[in-house]
């Protein structure tokens, strides 16, 4: 793996605008940066594949062992009154994206190592799937990239179409300033589209329920199945949220309640418990004097690297801000990132149904957050 | 190295066009009209269900939909020009014009998928969103 400086193409905001990604710049600097990439021999990619394939397999048996237990669904942070709601949901399987972003520390040498995994509202999508393989085929058409996310999306909303009441899908966001939620959301409606999903909008707002505390839309037609990029221990917690619970099954939520297993920083402990010693995973417990004096602290539900603190020999060394309770935290031993001259990269490496299917490189100081710049990379011919 | 060719379709282009894609027209009736003459498929109160139901029979003469056992019935001719039940709405209703009899020479056409929904008024709106006022956007 190594960084290489490249020259950033002529009028490249215009380009990366015309394929949708307009917040690539904000008053700080740039979100997209092609002044540099990564570059990975092949044999770095086919181990990061390996990872990403292999630690969503122990989410699954861990979401197994979550849903069969109490207080680990209230450990990563299920209300309780979503506890049978998520335990059913698991239990049938129902329509779900299954799809993800795996956050890894990788510096070079030895396995990747597990962050976090989003994989309820995962972005960064279309910056992975579409505008670095556009950037790609332009800059180095001789070289290849890890990246089927577009391909595998649309196969796979093909796959839950005939799952779908009427082949027909809502697809709900933030109306964001930035635009990015809703850009992301418009793209994936329309990799269902072209999966043969009739679909159609709406803000998180305009959701409605009836009297019988069903969702239904802005023209009062029941929400049959909803991609929502919006998270469920938001949902779960808002005016609406157990007034849905009992007729959670009759919308296809995708994702599904289910995810909130898996959406939480809590988990990452109990994947160490389950298989302590992973090569992929980090030594993650919920007592800091089980992890060391050089940890990284999280709270168990946040987004976007917000209220984190990296401590080096119990000394804090970088603290995000934010909006989230530091109220409980998860211990994640410090992994060594390291800095390849402009910044430290942290992997994002996308699942789809237990596949892995492109990557993503965030590039900061050492708390990758909401606004790390997003850099290309390309596999070595 | 694979070679591929993203294509992204009509719902982008507007969006990035309008930075409006969940926008909601307000002018709209909240009906759909038969642009033809029409079938539906009814259960025996001439309530309709989905066309699956009068295509495909499974023999027990029952079935459950929208949460209901319904008997099934047959088929509903709606008059082009009329507006089309969604599901779950009665077919005796005046407003919308047909017949359980089917016209000697006409062909009717199936329901547009705009109407085969079920529909039901919303009590309240606004209970979801208000986390995005604290946190911001809903991504991770």
């Amino acid at each position: 793996m190594k960084r290489l400086t490249v020259q950033p193409r002529d009028g490249w905001q215009g380009i990366v605008e015309g394929q949708g990604l307009i917040w690539h710049t904000d008053p700080d600097g740039v979100y997209w940066d092609e002044s540099g990439c990564y570059s990975f021999p092949l044999a770095e990619i086919e181990a990061i594949e390996e990872a990403t394939e292999e630690v969503y397999s122990l989410y699954r048996e861990a979401g197994t062992e979550i849903a069969s237990d109490e207080r680990l669904l209230s450990l990563c942070g299920v209300p309780s009154n979503y506890h049978d709601a998520v335990r059913n949901a698991w239990r049938s399987q129902g329509p779900a994206l299954d799809y993800g972003r795996f956050d890894f520390g990788y510096n070079g040498s030895g396995p990747p190592k597990l962050f976090e995994f989003n994989c309820d509202t995962p972005t960064s999508m279309l910056e992975t799937a579409v505008v670095q393989w556009e950037w790609k085929e332009q800059v180095f058409p001789q070289a290849d990239q890890l990246n089927s996310l577009h391909e595998r999306l649309i196969e796979r909303w093909a796959e839950l179409r005939p799952r779908l009441p009427g082949g027909r899908a809502w697809f709900t966001h933030v109306d964001d300033p930035a635009h990015e939620d809703t850009i992301t959301t418009t793209y994936m409606r329309d990799l269902a589209e072209q999966a043969g999903i009739e679909t159609r909008a709406i803000l998180i707002e305009q959701i409605g329920i009836d009297a019988a505390g069903r969702i239904v839309d802005q023209d009062d037609n029941l929400i049959t199945a909803l991609f929502k990029l919006y998270p469920w221990e938001w949902l779960a917690v808002e005016d609406f949220g157990q007034k849905i619970v009992p007729h959670l099954a009759e919308t296809n939520w995708i994702e599904p309640v289910w995810k909130m297993m898996w959406s939480n920083k809590a988990v990452l402990a109990v994947l160490w418990d389950m298989f302590p010693g992973h090569p992929n995973l980090l030594p993650a417990e919920f007592d800091p004097n089980q992890i060391g004096k050089d940890y990284v602290s999280k709270p168990i539900l946040a987004r976007e690297g917000a209220n984190i603190e990296v401590v080096e020999q119990g000394r804090v060394i970088a603290r995000s801000e934010g909006q989230y309770s530091r109220n409980r935290l998860i211990y994640q031993q410090r992994y060594p990132l390291r800095d390849f001259g402009k910044g430290y990269p942290v992997l994002g490496s996308w699942i789809v149904n237990g596949t892995a299917a492109g990557l993503g490189i965030r590039e900061d100081g050492l708390i990758t957050a909401n606004r790390s710049r997003f850099l290309p990379h390309i596999i070595e011919g | 190295m694979k070679k591929k060719q993203i294509l992204l379709t009509s719902a982008m282009a507007t969006t990035l066009l309008s930075i409006s894609a969940c926008s909601s027209s307000d002018d709209w009736d909240g009906n759909v009209y038969a642009d033809n003459d029409t079938q539906v498929c009814t259960d025996d109160m001439g309530i309709r269900i989905d066309d699956l139901w009068c295509d495909d029979d499974d023999g027990d003469g029952y079935i459950s939909f929208g949460g209901k056992k319904h008997k099934k019935k047959g088929w509903y001719y709606v008059s082009r020009g009329s507006p089309l039940p969604y599901y779950g709405d009665s077919t005796k209703d005046s407003k919308f014009r047909g017949s359980t009899m089917a016209a000697a020479g006409t062909s009717y056409a199936k329901a547009p998928s705009t109407s085969n929904m079920t529909r039901s008024a919303a009590v309240s709106r606004g209970g979801f969103g208000s986390s995005s006022r604290s946190y911001g956007g809903g991504r991770s």
